[in-house]
């Protein structure tokens, strides 16, 4: 009896098959339980055959029997192993579903793929795959495409299958795991592409099937399980450089070539810019296998020719169509937004993926907070920042700057050889950012300081995975009153604190591990969402938090000492808090090897710094502000401080009613809070045994600790507090969330005046219009004596609460708020006035003439910590004493600040004679006091270390007025002049002919190592700061298909390229089945036969062979 | 309830709680010191150890005139050759400097009046290395007197005894040895009125430069004038220069303000009898009334404790109140010992106005008390810069402040050193007693002298006048710092 139905259609399933594990007795199960009437079953098994055991047949006939098995003796690769099913299997009435050895098909998927095969009209149909484990979890439901071949996954990593892609639809490809063609649509168009082994042979197939007109649709009916573990499996083959380069390899071939020149352009750019965004989003190394294939695709340009005329006979359809079936745009892009949508979280030592909590709140936070900052600093904007404190103009050449940074002479000061200041670099190349306009630059610094910190609160906060709480410790940290605070009085330091402090915390929490928890965990309890890291991972981490504790250091030495305090509070709370003792270690560690890292890369700057350099001069005792100004932070120019004491009571309230590791947040931000503001205040009493950094930068821990405690609360109100039965929980959560709302306020006020309530006038500027320029006086310097919290540089104590710092004639520029090394000259310039201060002369101007101090500042107002309404008194004694000097004079007595002139004062640079000389070659000071030295005469105006000076000089002494250095060469008449100690510790020399001079700093060639010592380690810790792999070993043998993985390879070596078949093979080999013909297969014509004959149209190949 | 929260929470509201604590009062802000300014005394002789000594001379005439001229004298003990700078100071502004050097253990005079011509004129002498003693001497017509040089400037400067009565002449010099302008504010205060002239508010002192001001054309025939003068800018020497020819004085005498207010002003040498006319001014330059008690010292117990018992002096605020001691019936006729104390803050300052009548010849001098150092420093040891020219009997007086009897040694310093005067070795000095030392041994004459107690002292010297003047002249020898 006829069947009543066609006979179904032959389907040859293909298997390449490849030293298969354990698991392979599944795939094979799955192939037998097909409900396909009409299947067949081929696999092609790759690999040495010697190798190769007979167990393997004998796996595959014990559950297929009827399979055909074919050993290839090499493995060529997928795509050139499946194509030796067009050798082995005749005819093209048929499909061939190819699978990999790692695929597991439900029993209906055979069935249901021919079924939409033909309900569709297609060329190629996948199926749905799901993992391998867990059939719930999907995997890939066919896959989108752009213009430059980048893959669009469609799914989501982690995304459970819940029917939404159940439709059946239009691909652009399917992967080479399972899809059924047609026999003749693959015959025609020449198989897969011979030269792509692994990964991106399914993408071109589908490619040129569009070419051909064919149709790609998946159908999600049919279900298939995929191990998809090739990486794992092939760990000798380079998968990342074979993904790009076969990826450029089927652009260039397959893409038309009218539009190819464009495509290039774009490919070239697209590779830059994916370069450059590689390196700080750690995929520099699938951004350099992109400019690897794209550099590769010259030397193969003659290949790629013969593919593209290869398959310029497949085009049927335009370009434009095809076209019209890729992603717009860039599917890596699309893909990460689509991976924004989800976030990844720590529950029990492992990893979970969830839908993230969309909300607006993000977003319309930031807007206000970013708007707020802006106009809380719109005259900074608008203008410029005022010179206040440190915050002192940019200098006007970044390139200067930079040089100034590679050279060993240190002007600081009385200058000294000693390295400069990493900060000078790093500021000199941050100027790209401000595109090199300077004065624009401190505004950026500032208010991007702050926008900085902020963000460090909001990725702090990233360890709630709610966003309210983030949005609360952005917007209480962006709050605090320690901003204006630190602005208005002009505190770098501070500032630098407040900006890297949250960042820092992140960094740290980030190395040990810490990340966000599942919210579902809080059911347990989960005290802290730690995530065991790599070795690698952890490095990386860690060196990512010691570049930016070097960044921080370069500008702030003071905040080193914040770090390592902060790093020992992270540690002991997460014992406190039960959080585990190797987290804790890991704090510690992490934060201890940042910091170590970050002091190295300072080097050899860094190991010029003192504790005193790094804390700076000390004051004469308490500075009296008092606990409620410390808690408030109420340390510069600020209204309704006080209302931020309210931010503390979220730190007790979260404490109380935080569960899980939101009480572990709470525990440390409790323990930032009490640590740091503890040292604050015993500071403020000073009762510390030793001296710590300003108030500012202990503050910022605290602020970041206020921030996370808000952050804590908000969290567990919304968590732990509601939903609950009423009790007293809900009024303290209410109190906590009410006091939060309080703190922030006054940040309103620094809004209003819009200017963090920075002075207008600024006693630096004052000073700049008063003091006569190098052009009038000539070259000179500027001591500065007085209070050190008004002296507007780095200054050196003099004990008592008094200090004094020199600085070279003209304008304070922001590059002077480094510390200057100092030397023995420095320590006589301090004994000098010393004796100044002990009235043992009253010619202490003929004293401070050799080093060049024409002018003596005692600062009184600077408008910031001293104001008009609040003066800080002046040291006693110290206008009377500088007054009581016969040859100072009193130049300018404004409110500001007072100016003595030294009327003995001699340039920085003089030919001295007569008596001049004589004092200059004296060793004691008791010799030298009140010598007459007018008789100095300026040569070389303008001296600098940059640059050679040039000049006629006469008969006497040439007087530099720098510690004694014999880097400073001194020629006359071409002869150098030996140097000698001048005025007992300066530099000088003693002309004996007149004659042309040149006066030159010779750069010690240690500094250009050191240099280049520094720059190898800022990059090593860069590249381990960066996901860049490098290779730590080396194949340890060679592998039968080595030459086909050869990168700079055109073809498969290994393949026979006139028959298409392995080398191997192509010698003959034992065990050949016959060849299967689906065609000849069964008698009767089948009734897919007549539909193909029907309803697709034959390509006109196939019209002339008919 | 989450057992681990308890730890946390119980250090937490500790740590609070001793934050509270701890931080409840305010430290007090701790003022600045650079410099302990060296307090406002009587001229000084400074401790060794100084890059350079600075002393500012008050001013001599140097007019051109006969017999009108000054000096100063540099008084160098130790075996080093001093090497000093002494810069004239002049109403112009171009001053004279001029280099010195002196061998060990000499002096040496510069003749001011010499160097330069102008009716006053000041020196200031740089030491350099430290070490001697600088005083001057004024000399004129109607007499001479030697005053130590001061060893600072001030902003403030006061005088309590000053007469323009009967063609008697005042003058206020001021010299400003700085580089810059001092301005500055003059007032002047009688017995009961306080005058600011408007000519002398914002008066000028321009830099390296002497002025002076006659206050008898802005405030004739005023029996007692106080005088403060405050720099609103700048420091300067204030000294005046008092030319008496009436109201019962004669003489003329050169003399240093006091930079300082007081509350104790000494006097070792007061005499009362038939023919001294002693007058005490006192001068309370601040908006606040004092009682001023004088102490007599070194006459009777019982005359003392009857003055004792007599109420303090009141010296209203702003005016100066004269003390003559001829009126005070329970002070016995001789020498005595006087100091002036009051018990408020220093607000006083008081001179002494000594006009003694020889053959029916008045001759004047004026003293301003010695106070001691603002920390309470009293000197054990003086030096006379500039002692006798001739065997002089009573040329110093040394009164003991101490309660306890004390031994007062004189030496000189000559080509072998610094030396006991032979008589002098050994002096017994009461407690609380004034002791008179005759210089008429030659080895005292015409060097320096160092006075040595083994107690806290003041020594008031009286140098005879030179030929064509009569009388003494009284001044403070100079205390060691």
């Amino acid at each position: 009896m006829e069947p009543d139905v066609p006979i179904a259609p032959p389907v040859v399933a293909v298997v390449v098959v490849h030293r298969p594990d354990t698991w392979f007795a599944d795939t094979l199960d799955a192939l037998a339980d097909q409900d396909y009437p009409n299947l067949d079953t081929l696999f092609l098994v790759t690999g040495d055959p010697d190798v190769e055991s007979d167990g393997l047949r004998a796996m595959i006939l014990d559950r297929l029997p009827s399979a055909y098995v074919r050993e290839l003796g090499t493995n060529p690769g997928f795509g050139p192993a499946a194509n030796e099913v067009v050798r082995l299997v005749e005819g093209e009435s048929g499909f061939f579903c190819f699978c990999h050895d790692d695929v597991a098909l439900e029993p209906d998927a055979v069935r249901l793929l021919v079924e939409e095969m033909y309900r569709s009209n297609a060329g190629i149909v996948g199926p749905k795959l799901v993992s391998w484990d867990d059939a719930g979890l999907l995997q890939h439901v066919g896959l989108g495409l752009d213009r430059f071949g980048e893959v669009d996954p469609i799914t989501e990593p982690g995304e459970y299958d819940q029917e939404q892609h159940d439709a059946v639809r239009d691909v652009f490809a399917l992967p080479s795991a399972c899809l059924l063609v047609r026999a003749d649509l693959f015959r025609e168009l020449g198989g897969f592409d011979p030269a792509v082994d692994f990964h991106g042979e399914d993408i071109d197939l589908c490619w040129r099937a569009h070419l051909n007109g064919a149709r790609v649709v998946v159908a999600p009916a049919a279900v298939a399980r995929h191990r998809e573990r090739l990486e794992l499996r092939r760990p000798d083959v380079d998968h990342r450089v074979l993904r790009a380069r076969h990826r450029m390899r089927s652009v260039a071939t397959l893409t038309a070539g009218a539009r190819l020149p464009l495509r290039a352009l774009e490919i070239v750019l697209l590779t830059v810019a994916e370069l450059a965004v590689g390196l700080f989003s750690g995929r520099f190394a699938e951004a350099w296998a992109s400019l690897r294939a794209v550099v590769g695709l010259l030397p193969r340009a003659p290949s790629l020719l013969a593919r593209r005329r290869a398959v310029r006979r497949l085009r049927q359809v335009p370009e434009a169509e095809v076209q019209d079936l890729q992603n717009r745009g860039s599917a890596r892009l699309t893909s990460y937004r689509r991976a924004r949508d989800t976030e990844t979280y720590v529950d029990d030592g492992a990893q979970v993926r969830r839908w993230r909590e969309r909300s607006l709140g993000s977003p319309m936070a930031w807007i206000v907070v970013i708007l707020a900052i802006l106009a809380a600093s719109r005259t900074f904007i608008d203008t410029r920042v005022p010179a206040v404190g440190e915050l002192l103009p940019l200098p006007d050449s970044p390139r200067q700057l930079l040089g100034d940074y590679a050279s060993s002479w240190s002007p600081g000061g009385l200058g000294v050889t000693s390295p400069n200041p990493t900060g000078w670099a790093v500021l000199s190349l941050v100027s790209v950012a401000w595109l090199f306009r300077m004065g624009l630059g401190l505004t950026v610094l500032v208010v991007g300081s702050i926008l900085l910190g902020a963000a460090g609160a909001w990725r702090l906060a990233g360890v709630y995975p709610s966003t309210r709480a983030r949005v609360t410790a952005l917007v209480v940290y962006a709050a605090m009153p320690l901003v204006p605070g630190v602005i208005s009085t002009g505190r770098s330091s501070a500032l630098v604190a407040y900006a890297s402090a949250p960042w820092f915390v992140h960094l740290v929490r980030s190395a040990a591990g810490v990340g966000t928890a599942d919210p579902a965990a809080a059911d347990i309890d989960l005290v802290d969402g730690v995530l065991p890291l790599t070795a690698r991972e952890r490095i990386r981490r860690i060196s990512v938090a010691g570049l930016a504790v070097a960044v921080s250091v370069a500008f702030a030495p003071a905040v080193l000492a914040m770090f390592v305090g902060v790093a020992v509070v992270l540690a002991l709370t997460t014992v406190v808090a039960w959080a585990g003792w190797r987290t804790a270690a890991w704090m510690l560690i992490a934060g201890i090897a940042a910091c170590g890292i970050g002091w190295v890369l300072n080097l050899p700057w860094s190991a010029t710094l003192s504790w005193d350099d790094v804390v700076g001069p000390t004051l004469a005792g308490a500075p009296g502000r008092g606990l409620a100004d410390v808690a408030s932070m109420s340390i510069g120019e600020a209204e309704l401080e006080v209302l931020a004491l309210a931010l503390y009571v979220p730190v007790i309230v979260a404490l109380t009613l935080a569960r899980a590791w939101r009480l572990t947040w709470a525990i440390r931000a409790a323990g930032l809070v009490l640590g740091f503001g503890a040292l604050a205040v015993l500071q403020d009493r000073d009762a510390l045994p030793v001296r710590l950094p300003e108030v500012g930068v202990l503050l910022a821990p605290v602020a970041v600790g206020l921030a996370i405690a808000a952050a804590s609360t908000v969290a567990a109100f919304g968590s732990d507090v509601r939903g609950r039965g009423f009790g007293w929980r809900q009024p303290l959560g209410l109190i906590g969330c009410a006091a939060v709302a309080i703190g922030v306020f006054p940040c309103l006020l620094s809004v209003v005046d819009g200017a963090w309530f920075t002075p207008r006038t600024t006693m630096t500027s004052l000073l700049d219009a008063q003091l006569p320029s190098v052009d009038e006086v000539g070259d000179h310097r500027v001591m500065f004596v007085g209070d050190p919290r008004l002296v507007p540089v780095p200054s050196t104590d003099l004990g008592d609460g008094v200090s004094m710092a020199v600085v070279g004639a003209g304008p304070l520029m922001f590059d002077q708020r480094w510390s200057p090394p100092s030397g023995d000259a420095d320590d006589v310039l301090a004994a000098t006035v010393e004796q100044i201060a002990a009235s043992t002369t009253q010619r202490g101007g003929s004293l401070l003439a050799p080093f060049g101090i024409r002018y003596v500042v005692v600062p009184l107002i600077d408008g910031a910590v001293s104001t008009a309404a609040e003066p800080v008194p002046p040291p006693d004694g110290l206008l009377e004493a500088f007054g009581d000097q016969l040859d100072l004079v009193l130049a300018f007595a404004p409110p500001n600040y007072t100016v003595f002139e030294n009327r003995s004062a001699i340039p920085t640079v003089a030919l001295l004679t007569g008596e001049a000389a004589e004092a200059n070659r004296s060793t004691s000071v008791s010799q030298r006091v009140g010598a007459d030295l007018s008789a100095a005469a300026p040569v070389f105006d303008g001296l600098d270390a940059r640059s050679a000076a040039a000049g006629d000089v006469d008969v006497g002494t040439v007087h530099l007025a720098v510690p004694f250095d014999d880097r400073w060469q001194f020629d006359v008449g071409g002869d150098e002049v030996p140097s000698r100690a001048g005025f007992g510790v300066l530099t000088a020399y003693d002309v004996e002919a007149a004659g042309e001079a040149t006066l030159d700093y010779r750069s010690s060639t240690s500094r250009t190592a050191w240099l280049a010592v520094q720059v190898a380690l800022w990059l090593l810790v860069a590249v381990a700061a960066s996901r860049i792999a490098v290779p730590t070993r080396l194949r340890s043998t060679r592998i039968d298909d080595e030459t086909l993985i050869d990168l700079d390879a055109d073809a498969p070596a290994a393949i026979d390229t006139t028959t298409g078949v392995p080398a191997a093979q192509s010698a003959g080999h034992v065990g050949l089945p016959p060849p299967i013909s689906p065609t000849t297969r069964h008698d009767e014509p089948s009734w897919v036969d007549e539909l193909l004959a029907d309803d697709v149209p034959a390509s006109a190949d196939e019209q002339e062979r008919t | 309830m989450i057992v681990r929260r308890i730890p946390a929470l119980a250090l937490s509201v500790t740590a609070i709680g001793g934050l509270v604590m701890a931080g409840r009062e305010t430290a007090t802000p701790t003022a600045a010191v650079f410099a302990t300014p060296a307090a406002t005394w009587m001229p000084s002789v400074p401790a060794p150890g100084g890059l350079t000594d600075t002393w500012y001379c008050p001013g001599v005439p140097a007019s051109g005139d006969d017999g009108v001229g000054g000096e100063v004298i540099v008084a160098n003990r130790d075996d080093r050759v001093l090497e000093a700078r002494v810069t004239v100071f002049a109403e112009a502004e171009d001053q004279v400097t001029e280099e010195l050097t002196v061998e060990g253990r000499t002096r040496a005079v510069v003749d001011l009046d010499e160097l330069v011509t102008a009716p006053f004129v000041s020196a200031m002498v740089e030491i350099r290395g430290g070490g001697g003693v600088v005083e001057q001497r004024s000399v004129h017509p109607d007499g001479e007197s030697v005053a130590a040089c001061a060893g600072a400037t001030s902003s403030t400067w006061y005088l309590a005894d000053g007469s323009t009565v009967e063609g008697n002449v005042e003058e206020i010099v001021l010299t400003n040895p700085y580089e810059s302008t001092a301005i500055v504010d003059v007032r002047l205060a009688t017995a009961d009125v306080t005058r600011q002239p408007t000519e002398l508010q914002g008066f000028p002192v321009p830099a390296r430069s002497v002025r002076t001001v006659d206050l008898s054309e802005v405030a004739r025939d005023e029996e007692v004038l106080g005088v403060d003068v405050v720099a609103s800018s700048g420091r300067i020497i204030v000294a005046r220069a008092q030319h008496d020819v009436g109201g019962g004085r004669r003489g003329h005498s050169v003399a240093l303000g006091s930079p300082a207010l007081r509350d104790q002003w000494w006097f070792a040498n007061g005499a009362k009898g038939v023919d001294v006319d002693e007058r005490y001014s006192l001068y309370n330059p601040t908006d606040d009334d004092v009682e001023v008690v004088p102490v007599f010292l070194g006459i009777a117990p019982s005359a003392a404790a009857a003055l004792t018992a007599q109420p303090p002096i009141t010296v209203p605020a702003n005016e100066v109140v004269t003390l003559a001691t001829g009126e005070l019936d329970a002070l016995p006729d001789g020498p005595y010992s006087l100091v002036f104390g009051t018990q408020g803050p220093p607000s006083i300052v008081v001179e002494r106005a000594l006009t003694r009548t020889i053959d029916d010849r008045a001759t004047t001098s004026i003293l301003l008390g010695a106070p001691p150092r603002a920390d309470g420093y009293v000197a054990s040891t003086w030096h006379v810069g500039i002692g006798p020219q001739e065997p002089t009997t009573d040329a110093l007086v040394v009164f003991n402040v101490d309660n306890t009897a004390a031994t007062v040694e004189v030496r000189s310093v000559g080509p072998d050193g610094s030396e006991p005067v032979e008589g002098l070795e050994a002096l017994s000095l009461p407690a609380a007693g004034r002791l008179s030392i005759d210089l008429t041994n030659r080895a005292a004459v015409g060097r320096e002298l160092i006075v040595r107690s083994s107690s806290r002292i003041f020594v008031e010297r009286a140098l005879r006048r030179e030929d064509g003047s009569q009388g003494r002249g009284a001044s403070w020898a100079v205390p060691a710092e």
